[in-house]
C-alpha cells in the first residue's frame, strides 16, 4: 500500500467517525408511565406556525383525541400573542423596576422569585385542568433532520410526567410522520 | 530492559499516587463548642467534643489538624461579664487571618431530655465568603462516639472539593420537584433517567417548551437552606448603613423602613422567610412533592451540582458538587447513585 492511499484512508476513516458521532450523538430514549386512551381530552402545546400547529392537531383529531383550544385559539403563534421564553425571562430575570437595589443584593430574592414562578405556574395548570377540563398537557417539539424531536406528557389529575420521549429526526421525517410516532408511542396502539 | 521499565512506572505510578495522597489531605483548625444551655455540668464537652473531631478526623481521614488549645484564645465577653468563646460569623475572616489551616471548625450544642444532646457544627473554608451549618443530634454517654464518628464523617464530606452532605437517602416511588437548568430534549433525558429508577416527577419547570434558566441563574440556589442545614453567604449587620439625621424627609425614611425589612427578610431572617415560601408550596397540593432537587449544569453540561431539600420538613438532604459525566444520561445516573446512596467513608 503506497503512502498516499494510506493516508487516503485515514482520512476517509476520520470523516466518517465524525460523520457517525455527530450523527448519533443524541440517542432516542421512551418512557411511558401507562398508556393513554385515545378519547382522552387533552391540551396540545406546540411553538409553531398555524399551518404546523394546524397539521399536528389534525394528527390527534384524526386518533379520536378530545383535543381543547389551549393554545390553539388565536390566529398568532405562540412566540408572537404569548411568547413563553420572553414570559419566562421576565420572570427568571428580576426587572428593575420590581426589587430595590437591596433585594437585588440577595441571591435569595431571586430564589424566592423562581419559588412563586413555578407556583403560579402549579396554580396555572391546576386551572387548565379545572376550567378547560384538560386531562393531559401534551408538549411537542418537532425538529429537523439530525436535529432531535421531543414529546412529554403531563398528567394534570395525578399532577405528574407520564410519558417522556426523545426522538431523533430521520431524513425521511416530516410533520406528521413525528407526530404519529408519538402518538403511536403516547396510545401504545 | 522490559522489566526494568515496567519497574520505571510502577515507581511513577506510586510516587504520584503518594504525591496525590499528600496534596488531598486537608487541614482544618477547631474552635471550641459552646454550651448554649445553662447548665454548667456540660461546660466539660465544650472542649472534648471538638478535640475527639479533630482526633477522628486525623486518625481516620488524614486530617493535619489544629485542636482549640493551640489557636489564639478568640473568647468574647458576654453578658454580664461572662467570658466565652463566642464566634460570630462576621468576625471569620478576621478570625482565621492567622491560623494556617483550610477550614476553620466551630460549634456549639444543647443538651436535650433524654440524654440526648444536639449539635450545630459550623464549617468555614478560608478565602471563601460562606458557611456550611448542619445539626447533628445523638445520645450522650457512651452513645457518644457513635456520633462523634458520624459528624467526623460528616466533616470530612463537607471540608472537600465535593462539598458533600447527606441526612437522608431518597428512596425511589418518591416524588421530586426538579429545579434545573437544562431544556427540551436534554430535560427528557434528565427526567428519563430519574423516570426510570422508579421516581415519580412533578411538573414543575418541564411544563414548558423553553426554559430560559442559564448556569449563572441556576448558580443562585448553590447556596441553600433548609431547617436542619445550610450554606449561606455571611452576612453582617456591620456592613449595613442605614443612615438618617435632620436632613432625612418622609419619602426617605419610607425607603429606609424599606430596606431595613428586606435585610431582614432575605438575609438575617431568610429561613423564616424560605419556610413561608415552602409551606406555601406545601399547601398548594400535600401529595404533590416529597422532594426539591435543584440541579445545576455547567455551560458545557458535563459537570453538575445538586441540593436536595424534603419538602415534609423542609430539611437539607443532600449537597454535592463536581458530578461529572459524558452526557446528561451519564450525569443522571451518577446524581441518582449519590441520592440513593450513604456518605462516602473514605477520600
Amino acid at each position: 500500500m503506497t503512502p498516499v492511499s494510506h493516508l487516503k484512508k485515514i482520512v476517509i476513516f476520520i470523516l466518517t467517525s465524525i460523520f457517525l458521532v455527530s450523527c448519533s450523538s443524541k440517542k432516542g430514549l421512551v418512557y411511558s408511565g401507562g398508556k393513554l386512551s385515545t378519547n382522552s381530552k387533552i391540551a396540545v402545546i406546540i411553538d409553531s406556525q398555524n399551518n404546523i400547529k394546524n397539521a399536528v392537531l389534525i394528527s390527534f383529531l384524526k386518533q379520536g383525541f378530545r383535543v381543547k383550544a389551549v393554545n390553539a385559539s388565536d390566529l398568532y403563534t405562540m412566540k408572537d400573542v404569548y411568547d413563553i421564553s420572553d414570559l419566562k425571562k421576565l420572570s427568571y430575570n428580576i426587572a428593575d423596576a420590581d426589587v430595590s437595589t437591596v433585594q437585588k443584593s440577595y441571591d435569595n430574592v431571586y430564589k424566592l422569585h423562581v419559588y412563586n414562578f413555578e407556583l403560579s405556574k402549579a396554580e396555572y395548570l391546576k386551572q387548565i385542568r379545572t376550567e378547560w377540563d384538560v386531562e393531559y398537557i401534551i408538549l411537542l417539539d418537532l425538529k429537523e433532520w439530525e436535529k432531535v424531536s421531543w414529546a412529554r406528557v403531563i398528567n394534570l389529575k395525578t399532577f405528574e410526567i407520564d410519558f417522556v420521549e426523545n426522538y431523533p429526526t430521520s431524513y425521511n421525517d416530516n410533520i406528521e410522520t413525528i407526530t404519529d410516532h408519538f402518538i403511536k408511542n403516547i396510545t401504545g396502539k | 530492559m522490559k522489566s526494568g521499565f515496567f519497574r520505571y512506572i510502577f515507581f511513577v505510578v506510586i510516587t504520584l499516587t503518594f504525591i496525590n495522597t499528600n496534596a488531598s489531605a486537608e487541614s482544618a483548625a477547631f474552635g471550641f463548642f459552646i454550651n448554649e444551655s445553662r447548665n454548667e455540668s456540660f461546660d466539660y464537652l465544650e472542649k472534648i467534643l471538638p478535640n475527639s473531631f479533630a482526633s477522628a478526623l486525623k486518625n481516620k481521614y488524614n486530617f493535619d489538624i489544629i485542636k482549640p488549645g493551640q489557636i489564639p484564645d478568640l473568647s468574647a465577653d458576654v453578658n454580664q461579664g461572662i467570658k466565652k468563646e463566642i464566634i460570630r460569623e462576621e468576625d471569620l475572616y478576621q478570625v482565621t487571618d492567622d491560623i494556617g489551616a483550610d477550614y476553620f471548625i466551630y460549634g456549639s450544642f444543647r443538651p436535650l431530655e433524654d440524654n440526648k444532646i444536639k449539635l450545630t457544627i459550623n464549617i468555614f473554608k478560608k478565602g471563601t465568603t460562606s458557611v456550611f451549618q448542619f445539626q447533628e443530634t445523638g445520645y450522650l454517654e457512651t452513645e457518644i462516639f457513635k456520633l462523634v464518628d458520624k459528624i467526623a464523617v460528616q466533616i470530612k464530606n463537607i471540608a472537600s472539593d465535593s462539598m458533600i452532605y447527606k441526612n437522608d437517602k431518597i428512596a425511589s416511588k418518591s416524588k421530586l420537584a426538579i429545579l434545573t437548568n437544562i431544556e427540551g430534549d436534554d430535560l427528557n433525558s434528565l427526567y428519563y433517567g430519574f423516570l426510570t429508577s422508579g421516581y415519580k416527577l412533578s411538573p414543575i419547570q418541564g411544563n414548558e417548551i423553553y426554559g430560559i434558566m442559564d448556569d449563572k441563574q441556576i448558580k443562585k440556589f448553590y447556596h441553600f437552606t433548609g431547617t436542619n442545614a445550610s450554606y449561606h453567604f455571611i452576612h453582617s449587620r456591620k456592613d449595613i448603613e442605614l443612615l438618617h439625621g435632620t436632613w432625612s424627609g418622609v419619602e426617605y425614611y419610607k425607603m429606609l423602613s424599606e430596606n431595613k425589612k428586606a435585610y431582614e427578610q432575605y438575609s438575617f431572617n431568610y429561613p423564616d422567610t424560605i419556610n413561608e415560601m415552602l409551606k406555601k408550596i406545601s399547601a398548594f397540593n400535600a401529595d404533590a412533592i416529597d422532594y426539591i432537587v435543584v440541579i445545576g449544569f455547567d455551560e458545557d453540561k458535563t459537570n453538575a451540582w445538586i441540593r436536595c431539600l424534603n419538602l415534609k420538613d423542609n430539611k437539607l438532604i443532600i449537597t454535592e458538587t463536581g458530578i461529572t459525566g459524558s452526557s446528561i444520561d451519564d450525569i443522571t445516573k451518577n446524581i441518582i447513585k449519590s441520592m440513593t446512596s450513604g456518605l462516602p467513608e473514605s477520600l
